[in-house]
Parts: C-alpha cells; structure tokens; sequence
C-alpha cells in the first residue's frame, strides 16, 4: 500500500527536509511490510492548504501536513489560538505548546481528522523592510504603506494608525519594485524567498513571533483500519520528528545569519523598533486577539482563555 | 490504466462536440470517483478556489477593455493610420500582433490575458481587412505567450517562490529570450506571407508620406492608453492585476472623447466580454478538475522520477523532460503543470549542473507550449470564444502549430547557447 | 402542448438572461472596487481591504450567472473536428451522447454543489479578510450549474430546439445584433 503525504511548504524550506526524513523513517522501519510513504512537497497535488479539511476527511490523499491558520474559513475558531506577535519568548511558546496541541487535536478529530504528529516552526523574528528609507518606529510607519500576510497584521496595524494592506505573496515583489506599498513585514529568514533584498533596502526589527506548530493529519476511518504496526512507526517517526523540529535555541543564531547574509546582498539593518513602540504593538495585538475570538465565536474564546491560562495571564 | 482511461474518457467525451469544459470536467470527476476513493467533491472545491482569485480578474477586464476599443471605432482607426506604414513588408498587420502581444507582455503577467486582451481587438480588424484567419489566430494564440516571458510574469514568482532563487534575475532572464522568439515569430511570418501574398493582402491605397504620417494620429489614443497602463505599473500606482481595472476606466475615458463610445455601446461591451469570460472561463472549470484528479495521485511526479533514476547523461535526461512536459501539455495548462513538476524537475536539473535561473526560463517556455497544446490549450480556446466558435479549436490549433515548433526550436536554442538567458542577469545581478 | 413548449423555451431563455445581466453587473463592480481601492490608496493612504476577497467572490460571480446564456446560446468552445466528420451518417446519435454528456457533467456537479452550499450555509462561513458571509454568494454555483443542467436536460428530451451554432456576424448584445464599424 501506497500513502501520500501532502506538504504546501516549499522542497527547500529546512522544514520540507525534516519531513522528508520522517518518511524515510517510517519506510525504514516498515521495510518488510507492503507499505510506503511518499512525500510531496510543494503543494504538488495540487491541493489547496485552505481546503484542507474539506479534502482529509474524505480519503483523497492519505496524510498532510496542515496550518490552522490556513483552516480559518472553514474553522473560524482555529485562527484565535495564536494570534501573530501575542506569544514571543521561548518560554512563553514552550508553555502554551501542549494546550494547543490539545486543542488542534480536539477540533480536527471534529473533523474526522486524526493527528498523527506535529512539525514545530522556528521562532521568527518579523522586520519591516522598506524600498526607499529606513522606517524603524511606528511613527515612521505613519504615511506609509506597508505590505502584511494576515487578517490580524491588518487589524493590529489599522489601530496602530498605519494603513497594512494585504498583498500576496507572489505579488509582493513587483508591489514593492513598484512602489504600490513602500514597505513590507516579512521574516529575516525566509526574505531571500521572495528575492526582498532586490526590492528594499532598508530593514528594521519589530516584533518576535512564535507561531502555531503544524499538525500532521490522516482521515479518522482511515487510520483507524489501518494496521497497527503501521500506526506505531508512523506515530514513533513523528514523535522523532517533533524532538527535531521542537528546538529554538539556534533560531536568533540563524536569524543573525540571514541578516547577515541579506547585508551583504544590499539590506541595510537599522535600529531595532524601541521597547515602548513594541509595547504599544502588544497592546494592539492584545485587542486584535480579543476581537477575532469574540468574532469568531463558537470555541474560539474557550481555546483563546486556555492559552491565556496556560500563558499565566 | 489511469493513463487509458484518461484518455479514452477524454476522447470519447470530447469528440461527441459537446463544451469541452464538460468534457474535460466529466472526464476528471470519473477519474476522482475511480482512484480517489471517490473524493468527486474535491472538484467543486477546486473550481470554487480557482475562480475565487484576485490575479485571475485581468483576464475579463482585459477582454473588457479590447471591446471597449473595438466598438467605439478607436482601434478600427489606429489598424486603418497602420496599415500604410506595413504595406511594403510581406506579412503587414500579422507583425503588429506579435509587436502588441510583446508590448503587452510587460503589462499583463499571463499568457491568458495577452492573448484575450490583444485578440479581442486584433482579429475582427484584420479579418475585416481580408487577411486570412488562420494566420491571425496563429500569430494571436502563439504571441500570446509572450506574456509568461516578458516581466512581470506569473510563472517567474511562483517559480522564484519555489525554488528560492532570485526574481529580479529571473525577470531579466525572460527579456531576451521573449524578444527572441517574438522575431522568430515575426520571420516566421514574413517567409510564410512572401511565398503566399493571400495570407497578408496588400494596402492597395495609394497615400503620400504626408498622409500616412497625418492618418499616424489616429494611433495615439490607443498609444496614450498603453502608456497610461504601463505607466499605472511602474509609477507604483496599481499592481499589474489592478492595472487592468484601470485600463478599463481609460479605455472608456479615452474612447468617449475620441472615438464614438455610447452608453449603449460600452453597455453591450461589457454584456458581451461576459459571454466571453463566461465561456472560456468554463474550459477553465474544466480543466482544473481534469488537473485535480490526476495532480492529486501524484503521477506527473512518478514519471519523472522514474526520468530522474534512470542514470542517463544531462542532454538525454533534459531531452526527455522535455518529452514528458509536451505530453502532459495535451492534459494540463501552463501554472499547475508547472507547481505539480517543480518539485522532482528542478532538482533533477540543477544537480546535473543547468543553471537555476536558466530552468527557470526552460521552464516558463515549456509551459507556454503547454498552453497552446489541445486539448487542454487555454490560449486556443480563447481564440476559438473570441471568434465566436467561427474558428474551431482544432483549427486553432492546427493553425498555431508552427509558433508550437518555434518555441521547441527556442528550447534547442537556449540549449545550445544558455548565455541568451543569462547574459542580462550576468550583466544586472 | 406547441405553445407550453415555447413558454418554457422562453421561460429558460429570460431566466438565463436576468443571470447574465446580473454577471455584467459583477463585471461592472470588479472594475468599480478595483478603481476605488487604488485611488483610496494612492491619494488616501487608506487601502480597501476587502477588494481581493471582493473581486474573487464577484469573479466567480462571473462566470457562473454567465454559464447559463452561453450554454443556451451554444457558445461553447467544442472540439468540432469528430463530430463534423461524422455528421453526415450520426448527426442525431452524435447530438444526443454531446448533450448526455452535458446532462451527466452539470448533473453530477449540482448534486455535489448542495451539500458544499448547505455546509457553508449551515456554519454562516466567511471569507478569511473582509468577513463577507459566503453563502450568497456560493448561492451563485448550484443555481446556475442546476439553470445549465436542465437546459441541457430539455435539449436532450427535445423540449428545446437543437444547439445551433452561430457565427461572429451574431455578436451577442443585449438586444438582436447592431451592425457597428
Ligand atoms: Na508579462
Ligand atoms: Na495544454
């Protein structure tokens, strides 16, 4: 028997390799049964990451790997368990990572959705790169347009009294060589992907970001008739392949290599954003949360007040 | 097995000479129903999302935009002032095709809506002119890929994305290889014109330099449109998606003052490039669930993994990737050909040494081609809705076969002397 | 039984007309918002943030009201080739398999179109940036899938005319063609 593990993430993101290790894993350990795992990386079948669970459920791929924050039309309440910027530390993260393995756990299984394992993503550090001159405190921000990825960037940004506008990411580039916006939030590490250096200049940090964990899923029927000695390498694999993945302590290390590395390519760093300007950021944050919960409705404010819990706030 | 009964499907379903989205689209919902464990509710999902999309809206504003031309009279005048000036070269107009279709390749990101954009003015003045059909809708089917080449383009930042590597490189690199083919485009048509004069007819009216250059004024509405489009981009004002919008406002704006646009006239513009997008908008619907049913088993990857283990040398290997994308050319369009392929095809090449950036220009015209291969050829299936049906797709695609071999001779080109596509990036970068 | 027929050819021809205006009406709005959102942009610094989740939603508009004209219009693009070379001896076999294709494919996708209406319905989903509720909007799909689908159905049992296809010299308008030019 054949399974497809669908990957959305790029084949070169550090991410892609640790799950192409994960199904040499389970093949390894399955060697002498009729079953293999095959990995697709790059969205290759052609699946839509927000379908996700509309398509899981009924067996047309096997297993994926899946983003709640990708899931929020389908599930409102998904998107109100992390909300960008409002977890920044380790510690923090750390603290928060079970309950909200809990409740992915939980809300897919709603689904019919097993989940298999998780994949943890690095802490990010998001900088706010500019085309023309350096912006480092949000009142710099003020007049300028400024490229965001998410609805709550949007929100947060708009009561910070600066005008984000969502782009996306394939448009990003031409937006910025342009001039259709000025500026651009992205993380350090992942600039290069979108080629930024060659559309800024000037690069300043705002805010540290530690994000939800992605979950690998399986349909619920399926999994339950499948083998047990399959399950058991399937789930050992994962459990392996979350000790990889759940390890920050060399995420500022290679933050400061890609800021690096985007120097010499032509990024001029600038001051961090100051303290009391990230402080007013985390207000903002703290009341876009509030509301995407309340807006959300259902669950979302039972999942928002257990991270609150879980975060001692 | 899939593959016979794909095809046999297809076939059968095709040839009865019902809509070929229906055809296309019943023939993917077999194959979800058959491998996919009965997932066919997958396909109303994908045809939702694909039609759910910002950067897909040029494509009916474009039309919009050529209708609004067409019917105030502003694009009949600007042919009538250029038809002198091409009176001497074998070929006339036809060259003002692939001239428009480049010229437009820096305003539109998609070989979709250049050859909507361009085709919906170009072929109801030139056949009105006497030239013969299969030769406009060739040269509009084939210019029409210019698109993907000439930046911005669509197929450069979602393959930059993937692969990591640069997008400005990349951009440049498409410049002289789409110049390239465009002039082979233009040969191509001069040889053919030369050895029979039907296909473009003469100018027959006599007129004084003087004349020509003072009729040259009816040209520059439509050049002050173009430059307000190209300028919208550039100046930062509008992102190429929104551009078109824009485009639409001006070409109204324009065609009000100087040409005869009447409400009635700008309210059947817009009545009828609905008709159109609706129309080609469902060969798309089509397709998408054809490409979810087979891209979601994983097939296209298989086969060229099987390519990738198979030990040969680099020119054998890149020979047969080339193969297999003209095959699956027949079953896919241009962009989800391309995301279902990268991820095997791309390391494949770069580990045998062809340069990343160079693939990625490979890559851009092999889809391209994929894009004028039936059935499953989108830009001949907006030829065939922007003649009414009056030119069959099959006659579409008979006649766009030699742009077909001019862009399998630029492969054979850029193979042999890759600096075509590197040099810019060399000199930029 | 002749005039009940005409009624009801009549009747399907007016309702896919009222879908094709309606689609125009979109067209009209996706240059409407996009127009707005850059100049709110460009001269207000205050960016539209509900023009793609907008424009998507008024695309889909689109092509789906226009689907039910085209198809009775019969502007589809076809593959032609077979079907002219068989005319002479299998015209009538041709045309009924065409259009049991026609009934199977717009058939099959309206029965799966319900329950992916009714769940979008039932959980009042929107869409992720400018919180539009989806369901009119989705609404669009099985009704104009279901309008193709029975068009389809009467050509099949003969209650409509055979597909005639037109030529260019026919521009669809609003009202009988204009000559222009
Ligand atoms: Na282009
Ligand atoms: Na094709």
């Amino acid at each position: 028997e054949e399974w497809r593990l669908n990957n959305f993430l790029p084949e070169t993101r550090p991410e892609s390799a640790q799950i192409e290790q994960f199904t040499a894993d389970v093949n390894a350990a399955l060697a002498d049964k009729d079953f293999t795992l095959t990995h697709y990386p790059g969205g290759s079948l052609g699946i839509k990451n927000t379908d996700l669970l509309r398509v899981l459920p009924k067996g047309a791929v096997e297993m994926s790997l899946m983003w709640s924050n990708y899931l929020g039309r389908d599930a409102p309440a998904l998107s109100s368990v992390f909300v960008q910027g409002a977890i920044s530390t380790v510690e923090e993260l750390k603290a928060v990572l079970p309950v909200a393995q809990e409740i992915y756990t939980e809300e897919y299984n709603d689904w019919g959705v097993t989940t298999v394992g998780f994949v943890a993503i690095p802490t990010l550090s998001v900088s706010v790169f500019c085309a023309d001159k350096p912006v480092n405190s949000l009142e710099d921000l003020n007049g300028v347009k400024l490229r965001v990825w998410a609805r709550e960037q949007v929100e947060t940004f708009t009561n910070l009294g600066v005008s984000a506008q969502i782009i996306p990411q394939e448009e990003t580039y031409v937006a910025l060589k342009t001039g259709v916006v000025d500026c651009a939030l992205y993380p350090a590490l992942y600039a290069h992907t979108i080629s930024l250096q060659e559309v800024t200049s000037y690069a300043s940090f705002l805010y540290p970001m530690a994000s939800a964990p992605y979950s690998l899923g399986v349909a619920t029927d399926k999994w339950e008739a499948t083998d047990p000695e399959i399950r058991e390498a399937i789930v050992t694999a994962a459990d392996a392949l979350w000790e990889r993945t759940n390890q920050y302590d060399k995420d500022f290390e290679l933050e400061l290599a890609a800021r690096e590395k985007l120097s010499e390519m032509g990024v001029t760093w600038g001051e961090d954003f100051p303290e009391s300007d990230r402080a007013l950021f985390l207000d903002a944050v703290s009341e876009t949360w509030a509301m995407l919960a309340e807006e959300a409705g259902g669950n979302a404010m039972d999942y928002r007040q257990r991270v609150l819990t879980a975060l001692g706030r | 097995m899939l593959w016979a009964n794909l095809i046999g499907i297809m076939v059968a379903t095709a040839s009865t000479g019902v809509a070929l989205g229906a055809a296309l689209g019943l023939t993917g919902l077999v194959l979800l129903q058959v491998y996919s464990n009965g997932a066919t509710s997958l396909a109303v999902d994908a045809i939702w999302s694909v039609f759910n999309s910002f950067t897909l809206s040029a494509v009916p504003l474009f039309i919009l935009l050529g209708e609004i031309l067409l019917r105030s009279g502003v694009s009949s005048r600007a042919y009538t002032a250029l038809a002198p000036v091409f009176r001497r070269v074998p070929g006339g107009l036809l060259h003002t095709n692939i001239a428009v279709c480049t010229l437009f390749g820096a305003v539109s990101g998609s070989s979709l809506s250049t050859a909507a954009a361009v085709g919906s003015v170009a072929y109801p003045e030139m056949t009105k002119r006497g030239y013969d059909k299969d030769m406009i809708v060739g040269s509009l089917a084939g210019g029409g890929t210019l698109g993907l080449l000439i930046p911005p383009s669509l197929s450069f930042l979602i393959f930059g994305a993937l692969t990591e590597t640069s997008i400005g490189r990349l951009f440049v690199a498409g410049i002289l290889p789409g110049l390239m083919i465009g002039a082979m485009f233009m040969a191509y048509i001069f040889v053919r014109s030369l050895r029979n004069p039907q296909l473009a007819p003469h100018d027959t009216s006599r007129q004084s330099l003087g004349a020509i250059i003072v009729g040259f004024g009816q040209v520059w509405p439509l050049l002050v449109l173009v430059l307000a489009v190209i300028g919208s981009i550039i100046g930062g004002i509008a992102t190429p998606t929104e551009a078109a919008g824009i485009g639409v406002v001006l070409a109204a704006i324009i065609s009000s003052i100087w040409g005869d646009l009447t409400l009635r006239k700008l309210l059947d513009a817009i009545f009828h490039s609905t008709l159109l997008f609706a129309a080609i908008g469902f060969v798309v619907l089509g397709a998408t669930i054809l490409a979810q049913s087979v891209s979601i088993l994983g097939v296209p990857q298989q086969i060229l993994n099987v390519v990738a283990d198979s030990g040969l040398d680099r020119y054998s290997i890149l020979l047969i990737v080339v193969l297999v994308y003209l095959i699956l050319g027949c079953f896919f369009d241009g962009l989800s050909l391309m995301i279902m392929t990268l991820p095997v095809v791309f390391p494949l090449l770069t580990g045998l040494g062809f340069d990343p950036i160079w693939i990625g220009v490979l890559i851009t015209i092999v889809i391209e081609i994929g894009q004028v291969t039936p059935p499953v050829g989108l830009n001949l299936s907006v030829l065939a809705s922007l003649t009414n049906n009056e030119i069959s797709l099959g006659r579409v695609a008979k006649a766009t076969v030699p742009y077909w071999g001019i862009h399998l001779f630029a492969v054979v080109v850029l193979t042999a002397f890759p600096i075509i596509a590197l040099f810019l990036p060399n000199l930029l970068f | 039984m002749r005039a009940a027929r005409k009624y009801f050819a009549q009747g399907l021809e007016v309702l896919a007309l009222a879908m094709a205006l309606l689609a125009s009406l979109a067209m009209v709005g996706i240059v409407a918002i996009i127009v707005t959102g850059v100049t709110m942009r460009r001269f207000f610094n205050t960016p539209l943030h509900i023009t793609e989740d907008v424009v998507g939603l008024m695309l889909s508009a689109v092509l789906f009201l226009g689907l039910p004209l085209v198809t009775f219009r019969s502007q589809h693009v076809r593959v032609s080739i077979v079907a002219e070379a068989l005319k002479a001896r299998f015209d009538t076999a041709m045309r009924i398999a065409a259009m049991l294709v026609g009934v199977l494919f717009f058939g099959w996708i309206l029965l799966e179109s319900i329950p992916w209406f009714e769940f979008a319905w039932k959980r009042g989903l929107k869409t992720e940036t400018a919180r539009l509720l989806l369901y009119p909007w989705m609404a669009v799909l099985p009704l104009s899938i279901g309008l193709t689908w029975v068009i389809y159905l009467a050509r099949l049992l003969g209650l409509l005319d055979a597909e005639r296809h037109g030529k260019l010299e026919e521009l669809p308008t609003i009202a009988p063609a204009q000559k222009d030019g």
